[in-house]
């Protein structure tokens, strides 16, 4: 149905193509958004970005861009500062500054450490229960002496630090 | 302004070579730092080791040893006499 209209539309010309175009501005060209141009960019590996940093030049920078195109050595030292300003956002040694980033980090990082350790001490005192029995100083008394009598380690683990002969640890 | 120019030009930084430079410093720091972890590593744990091994087999009498072991109740199967 839609093919027969487009077909009595072409057949009797109501509508004039140059008419459409006129209506629409330009021979239907979209305007160029802002984020699909090049961009400036202040970065490291790009030394020379695609564009120059300031886009609409004032009067004055006009005037400066002009002078540009004639012999460098008759442009001041701020002529040519701003000259580079216009050009250039932040010089290497302003885009590769330092912060205090690490300080807020360091401190975040503590401050949450200290949180969990406030939350392993409550859950020490009012969740868990009692440990087993075999932490006990007499158990653990036991358990030692029996490493002991069944030579444990001899060379250089626990029954090398115990002195058989005189029944004390070695000093 | 942070940018200033003085009227005497800047010595010439390095341009050349830049990745050879760093590369042979890293190649003799690797070298070296490798070389020193197994040096330390030999003399600090590994040769005290085997030297604490020698001394304690050195005059080592395994039935002694087993006397020992049996009196003080460890064995099920040899009881202590």
């Amino acid at each position: 149905m839609l093919a027969s209209r487009a077909f009595s539309l072409i057949g009797k010309r109501a509508i004039s193509t140059s008419i459409c175009l006129r209506a629409h501005g330009h021979a239907g060209v979209v305007k160029a958004e802002d984020f699909s141009l090049p961009a400036y960019v202040d970065r490291r590996d790009v030394p020379l970005p695609e564009v120059a940093f300031v886009r609409d030049l004032s009067a004055q920078q006009k005037a400066l861009k002009e002078k540009e195109k004639a012999s460098w050595t008759a442009l001041s030292v701020d002529e040519k500062v701003e000259l580079y300003r216009i050009k250039f956002n932040e010089s290497y040694a302003e885009m590769n500054r330092g912060t205090n980033e690490w300080k807020t980090i360091l401190g975040g990082v503590l401050f949450f450490l200290g949180v969990t350790g406030l939350i392993l001490i409550w859950q020490k005192h009012y969740m868990y229960g009692p440990i087993p029995h075999t932490f006990s100083d007499e158990w653990l008394s036991m358990q030692t002496k029996r490493m002991l009598d069944m030579r444990v380690n001899p060379v250089e683990g626990i029954s090398s630090q115990w002195d058989f002969e005189k029944n004390e640890w070695k000093k | 302004n942070i940018i200033t120019m003085s009227s005497a030009l800047l010595p010439k930084p390095q341009m050349r070579r830049l990745l050879a430079r760093r590369m042979k410093f890293h190649l003799f720091g690797a070298f070296f730092v490798s070389v020193g972890c197994a040096a330390l590593y030999k003399f600090g744990i590994a040769d005290p080791r085997k030297r604490a091994y020698a001394e304690f087999y050195k005059n080592y009498d395994p039935m002694k040893d087993f006397e020992a072991m049996r009196a003080a109740g460890v064995f099920e199967s040899a009881p202590p006499k």
